[in-house]
């Protein structure tokens, strides 16, 4: 049975082989894996492999975002943070990344606004000063064009990954 | 001998800070049969320094100015609450000296140095001054009261590409810039002043030469009221992100012992020349011919503080404490000595592939690396909240061992251990500076971070620890600890168990 699930917002592919109480075998990547469950313990899971290597991983489920039906879990291997998604119905495509479109990059507070509707910008340019955790974040222009809408004024607390601006891109 | 010969007994302290330091100050305090008070914002009510205290007071739901930077309050607070003594801890009302005065006229010990030190010390351009006359060897630059724009291009153009701007009231790396082109200077003069003006509402700045090569190297010193002025060795901060320290050691690497006597001695200068009363930091920048110059002194405890602790066995919030009590220090210069070496890693609640933005949300889970040498001041506890109101530091690993490398050793595998599972942090980060070469060598330059930006990319997981992850995620559906009840239906009826059942009807 193949499975998809979002690790660190990449999407990865896993195909089940067999799964039973204490022992799964799956492929992914073109590789085949088994592993034995030793037992869980407070969200501290021991795993063995077919070499009996003894690995531990920690695993905890998240506890849902308001608004939100996407299911979240953090697992910890050999000190590195997986975060894995299960995406829900009716979750929103994010918009960061798209030329024009400029997004808050975390909640904060908007402290000066550096661009007014109908200005030419060109990439990079800063466009809007936000203040988080005690901290000035510029954000910049992505691309070349004209300042089509502000969305919020000075002064405004924006929520993470809220629309800041829209850029209308230019061509050279 | 100084005119305060006569001792007071501290009974109860109130600790006008939050997180981890308040914490931190409690424990000493409990050690030494003292009563805490601790303060908390609304929204704080289930984090460790609102709960530790033996009492604990609510100072409402308003902003900072409202709550941890309202003077008055505080002092309300204190009297209210008998306390005999307040503890500013590093940050908020630490250096203001407004405040130890407002403390000491309503009759209460403030633990930290006189007003007129604070007051000399935290302005940057009176400081240099001071110690200019001290004869204490300072960096070129504009330190004056001109602070037009024009006027400070004027003299940037004359100190010459690459300078800082400095907020003159600052600290922590808030209003300041690193200017590299004269095109420039303008914007990020602008920047700094309104980041000086919202972190410490004085909009003045400085700026000087910028060392390329530079360490930051810092003293820590401690006097009592009895004329003893000691220091406690060095502590070496040269690697931050954005001005902010991320790892200190102690000793610094890069020091032969002439030089690292010379400049605790120096230290002791400054502190005998100003008549200091405390614990106290003196900050230095270090340039690669050897030569050193006085950057600032804080004259407050600091974030780093456990590594001198580390090595040199000193409890420095008790020393503080018998200091105001008006006691003799318990040591002798000639008791301390180096011991060892001790590394600080700060977790921070931010994303370092991100441009270190700041991660805010919900802590499931805090695991707490355990051991021999090991130390985690922590402010945070399972289930807490993490907001943007806040500094992001959630915690610090201090590790000491016999020697830098088995220090070394010791943090990486203690940093495995440290988990805020919910929480994006940069524990990872600070994971792939400790494996780095240089790092090892102890080549720890102020910008070790940008220049080793490359290599400290995250390189992402392999398929092997992929997949023990997803071996646990489909082994284990239930390893979820407080969930609620309802997320306990979604559980069963999503997508976990239905995986199971529909896989083993397929």
């Amino acid at each position: 049975m193949k499975k998809t699930i979002i690790i660190n917002e990449k999407s990865i592919e896993v195909d089940l082989l067999d799964l039973r109480p204490e022992e799964i075998h799956f492929e992914f990547e073109g590789e085949k894996y088994k592993f034995n469950l030793q037992i869980e313990n407070c969200g501290k899971i021991f795993l063995k492999d077919t070499n009996e290597q003894n690995s531990e991983v920690c695993g905890y489920k998240l506890p849902l975002k308001s608004g939100m039906t996407t299911k979240s879990w953090h697992y910890i291997v050999n000190g590195r943070d997986l975060f894995f998604e299960l995406a829900g119905r009716g979750k929103k495509k994010k918009k960061s990344d798209q030329e024009g479109h400029m997004l808050s990059p975390m909640p904060g507070q908007v402290i000066k606004v550096l661009v007014k509707e109908g200005q030419e910008v060109n990439k990079n340019e800063p466009l809007i000063v936000l203040e988080a955790m005690k901290m000035e974040h510029t954000i910049r222009s992505n691309c070349k064009g004209m300042v089509k809408k502000v969305f919020f004024d000075q002064g405004d607390l924006v929520g993470g990954e809220v629309e800041l601006l829209e850029l209308v891109p230019t061509k050279d | 001998m100084n005119s305060k010969t006569t001792s007071r007994k501290i009974k109860k302290v109130l600790i006008a800070n939050r997180g981890e330091i308040a914490v931190r100050i409690m424990e000493t305090c409990q050690l030494m049969g003292i009563k805490t008070v601790g303060l908390y914002h609304l929204e704080e009510k289930e984090l460790p320094h609102s709960l530790l205290g033996d009492e604990s007071v609510c100072l409402g739901e308003g902003s900072l100015h409202d709550t941890y930077l309202n003077g008055d309050k505080i002092v309300e607070v204190a009297l209210e609450k008998g306390a005999d003594a307040i503890h500013p801890g590093y940050g908020f009302l630490s250096e203001n000296a407004a405040f130890s005065k407002k403390v000491r006229e309503a009759g209460i010990l403030f633990i930290g140095p006189q007003a007129e030190t604070m007051t000399l010390m935290g302005d940057k351009t009176e400081s240099k001054k001071a110690m200019e006359k001290l004869g204490v060897p300072i960096i070129p630059g504009y330190h004056g009261d001109n602070q037009e724009d024009s006027f400070l291009k004027e003299e940037a153009q004359k100190i010459g590409y690459p300078l800082l701007i400095k907020a003159s009231a600052g600290g922590g790396g808030k209003g300041m810039r690193v200017v590299y082109e004269d095109d420039l200077f303008i914007e990020s003069l602008e920047s700094a002043r309104r980041e000086a003006h919202n972190a410490f509402g004085n909009d003045k700045v400085l700026i000087e030469k910028y060392i390329e090569n530079p360490r930051h190297i810092e003293v820590q010193v401690l006097s009592s009221c009895h004329g003893e002025h000691f220091h406690l060795f060095e502590r070496e901060c040269s690697i931050q992100r954005r001005h902010q320290k991320i790892i200190e050691e102690s000793p610094s690497p890069a020091l032969e012992n002439d030089l690292r006597l010379e400049m605790c001695k120096v230290a002791v200068q400054i502190t005998e020349g100003i008549q200091y009363e405390g614990a106290g930091t003196i900050e230095y920048i270090l340039d690669e011919d050897g030569s050193f110059y006085f950057l600032e002194m804080n004259t407050r405890l600091q974030v780093e503080h456990p590594i001198t602790e580390m090595v040199t066995g000193v409890d420095l919030v008790k020393s503080q404490i018998e200091v105001a009590e008006g006691r003799k220090l318990s040591f002798k210069q000639s008791d301390l000595e180096q011991k060892g070496h001790a590394i600080e890693a700060r977790i921070y609640a931010e994303n370092p592939d991100q441009d270190f933005l700041p991660s805010v949300g919900d802590i499931v889970t805090v695991g707490s690396p355990k051991g021999s040498g090991v130390r985690f001041d922590c402010g945070y506890q399972d289930g807490n909240t993490v907001s943007i109101k806040y500094d992001p530091m959630l915690a610090k690993l201090i590790c000491w061992a016999e020697d830098r490398d088995t220090a070394i050793s010791k943090t990486k595998i203690s940093l495995k251990q440290v988990l805020f599972a919910g929480l994006k942090t940069n524990r990872q980060y600070l994971q792939r500076i400790l494996d780095l070469e240089d790092f090892e060598k102890g080549i720890t330059f102020t910008h070790f971070i940008p220049k080793h930006a490359e290599d400290l990319e995250d390189k992402g997981p392999t398929n092997n620890e992929l997949a023990l992850a997803i071996a646990a995620h489909f082994l284990c559906p239930e390893k979820g600890q407080r969930t609620s009840s309802q997320e306990k239906v979604d559980q069963v009826n999503g997508s976990s168990w239905d995986l199971l059942s529909n896989f083993r009807n397929s």
